[in-house]
């Protein structure tokens, strides 16, 4: 069990004194972070908050469930626009169009759900895959949701720094609670249940664990933190069209950053997120040209050198065969 | 007109299942799902493009250089990089062909820009007319050359020893190594075949419809749909499914308009996968 899961559980739930405190220090500095950084630093780190919540939204279903949800942006682009129309047509105040994402993710999710998660994972990722393509289409076609011209939401009432940290929090805030939510999951039955499924499917089902109910609240869950975090994207953003929130970069970094971080573990792919996102800020954010081939390339590259992230490389020695491991287990 | 929509949905159809069997052979061999099979069509389309603008010839003499190249980086893409994480499962290779597939499309960023290309030949606006239907000479052909490299590949598949091999590795990988098959290389083989075919096809849909870089998304699918309806790896279904997919498609412009083309095309798969996801025939036939 300990070399399962080496940081999520053990080392931070019952783990010794070092990893605590190295733990409470992030944590802290995190939540103190907006009061000495400049305004640039605080929405990098919050941007890499959205992303260390989209990354857990895939990890739940991809990386526990191992089923792959291919176009979960679809969650992130439905979110934004129930916060959008609500907040413009409807005058809501934020709160209830952020709950009322979150609530339009799920109820999306568990209906589509029932329906393509009774097939086998590569039939579900091709039907992601559409449904996500299918929501960028149908949102672009809508009048109420202003079609390709997108929709201009209310503006947050506050100077710039202000609007900095509240969404600085917002997102800090959702990413822990999104992460607690896969540490008490993956301590309880529910994940138990979901690894089976993921290790054997037919094995899963005859030791009694019926998987379609199980795949559909995970793919719920992932459903409501990726919807939320479109919803606070709509309203930091302050403009949302279909090209902004169906982007095809987002979608397979939330994948690149559970895969590199570690699927299937608790911070795995927050750590993905930050790596990613800082790395992509302050090293190939110049090269804009470039960056879907250094996406796609470190994303190849880490399925074949670090498939089970680098979470796994905690506390081993560096060695070359480490990093070839994957290859000779895997090659045909 | 209902005549002149179903002579035209079949003649696209042609070319939408020979799309769909590129697609379905890598599944049904090897069970990876090529996420980057649009992007690589959409490749095959420019390097036509490049071709016809350079040295001005007609656009169906550049199918099989298209073909070859795709067929060539396809060997080198499954031999040195899919290979490796072969027995990872449907969640790796995916993700594997994912990266590839957003890498690709970069590629052809950076070669052409992010513009519309098409090819136009000077007789692609004669036709001929039976029984009051209109067939453009360009549909006809690209029509035949498509069902004409569908049906070679079939042929090949069953009555070659390479394509015996192929099958045999599909069947039972151990037993294809003991009575000396090399799986690496007829993986390797399929990927590159698969890629060839769909190289070629770019050549034909970039002569009826202009592309950009970003359509293979669309292609893709399209792909899946065909494949899907055909059942996965099975590619006289695939045919079957192209015909379908090929009437849906001019259907749904006749009756909806153009700009709910993609979303009858999107709602339509996601409701074969709930209602018929085994497609026609009701089992896989390769693998």
């Amino acid at each position: 069990m300990a070399d399962r899961d080496p940081l999520g559980r053990k080392a931070i739930a019952d783990g010794n004194w070092k990893t605590r405190s190295i733990f409470a220090v992030l944590l802290l500095s995190a939540f103190l972070a907006p009061l000495v950084l400049r305004g640039y630093w605080v929405r990098l780190l919050a941007n890499v908050f959205m992303f260390g919540i989209l990354a857990q939204g895939v990890n739940i279903i991809a990386g526990y469930c191992g089923y792959l949800s291919l176009g979960n942006i679809l969650f992130f682009g439905l979110g934004a626009y129930v916060t959008a129309v609500l907040m413009t047509h409807f005058a809501v105040p934020f709160p209830v169009a952020f709950a009322a994402s979150g609530a339009g993710a799920v109820l999306f999710s568990a209906g589509i759900g029932l329906l393509i998660l009774r097939l086998k994972g590569q039939y579900f990722l091709m039907a992601t895959l559409a449904l996500s393509e299918l929501m960028r289409e149908i949102i672009s076609s809508l009048d109420i949701t202003g079609g390709g011209r997108g929709l201009t939401l209310p503006m947050f009432i506050g100077g710039a720094a202000a609007v900095n940290n509240f969404f600085y929090y917002l997102m800090l805030l959702l990413m822990l609670v999104c992460t607690f939510c896969i540490w008490l999951i993956d301590r309880s039955y529910l994940g138990l249940a979901f690894k089976a499924i993921k290790f054997d499917e037919d094995a899963a089902s005859v030791m009694g664990i019926d998987p379609p109910p199980y795949k559909t609240a995970a793919w719920a869950i992932s459903a409501l933190f990726t919807g939320f975090a479109g919803s606070a994207f709509a309203y930091w953003m302050g403009y949302i069209d279909p090209g902004v929130v169906f982007e095809i970069t987002p979608s397979i970094k939330m994948y690149l950053m559970m895969v590199l971080g570690g699927a299937g573990t608790v911070w795995g792919p927050v750590a993905g997120a930050l790596f990613i996102e800082l790395v992509s800020e302050l090293a190939w954010s110049r090269f804009m040209e470039y960056q879907f081939l250094i996406v796609g390339s470190i994303l190849v590259l880490t399925c074949l050198f670090t498939p089970k992230g680098l979470m796994d490389l905690l506390g081993k020695k560096i060695t070359l065969s480490l990093f070839t491991k994957g290859i000779r287990e895997n090659r045909i | 007109m209902i005549l002149q929509m179903i002579i035209n949905g079949l003649l696209v159809g042609g070319l939408y299942a020979s799309i769909g069997v590129a697609f379905s052979l890598v599944y049904g061999i090897m069970g990876i799902i090529n996420l980057a099979q649009g992007t690589q069509i959409i490749l095959g389309a420019y390097l036509t493009c490049a071709m016809v603008q350079f040295f001005h010839i007609d656009p169906f003499l550049t199918l099989p250089v298209s073909a070859l190249v795709l067929f060539g980086s396809g060997y080198a893409t499954q031999r040195c990089i899919i290979n490796m994480v072969g027995k990872g499962g449907v969640v790796l290779t995916s993700l594997l062909t994912f990266g590839l597939n957003l890498a690709l499309i970069n590629i052809i960023l950076l070669v052409w820009n992010a513009d519309f290309r098409g090819v136009n030949p000077s007789y692609s606006g004669k036709n001929f007319e039976v029984l009051g239907v209109t067939i453009p000479y360009v549909r006809l052909a690209v029509f035949f050359v498509a069902v004409l490299a569908t049906v070679s590949l079939h042929w090949f598949l069953g009555h070659t020893q390479t394509g015996n091999a192929i099958h045999a590795s599909a069947q039972n990988k151990r037993a294809a190594q003991i009575v000396g098959i090399n799986i690496r290389h007829s993986y390797a083989l399929t990927f590159a075949i698969s890629s060839g075919l769909a190289g070629g096809m770019g050549t034909l849909y970039v002569i009826l419809k202009p592309v950009s870089p970003f359509s293979g998304a669309d292609l893709l699918m399209i792909l899946f749909l065909v494949a899907v309806l055909g059942g996965l790896g099975n590619i006289p279904g695939a045919l079957l499914g192209g015909m379908v997919m090929g009437l849906t498609d001019s259907f749904s412009v006749l009756c909806l308009g153009m700009q709910y083309q993609k979303i009858v095309l999107f709602l339509g798969f996601i409701l074969v996968l709930i209602f018929l996801p085994r497609g026609f025939f009701g089992r896989r036939f390769y693998g």
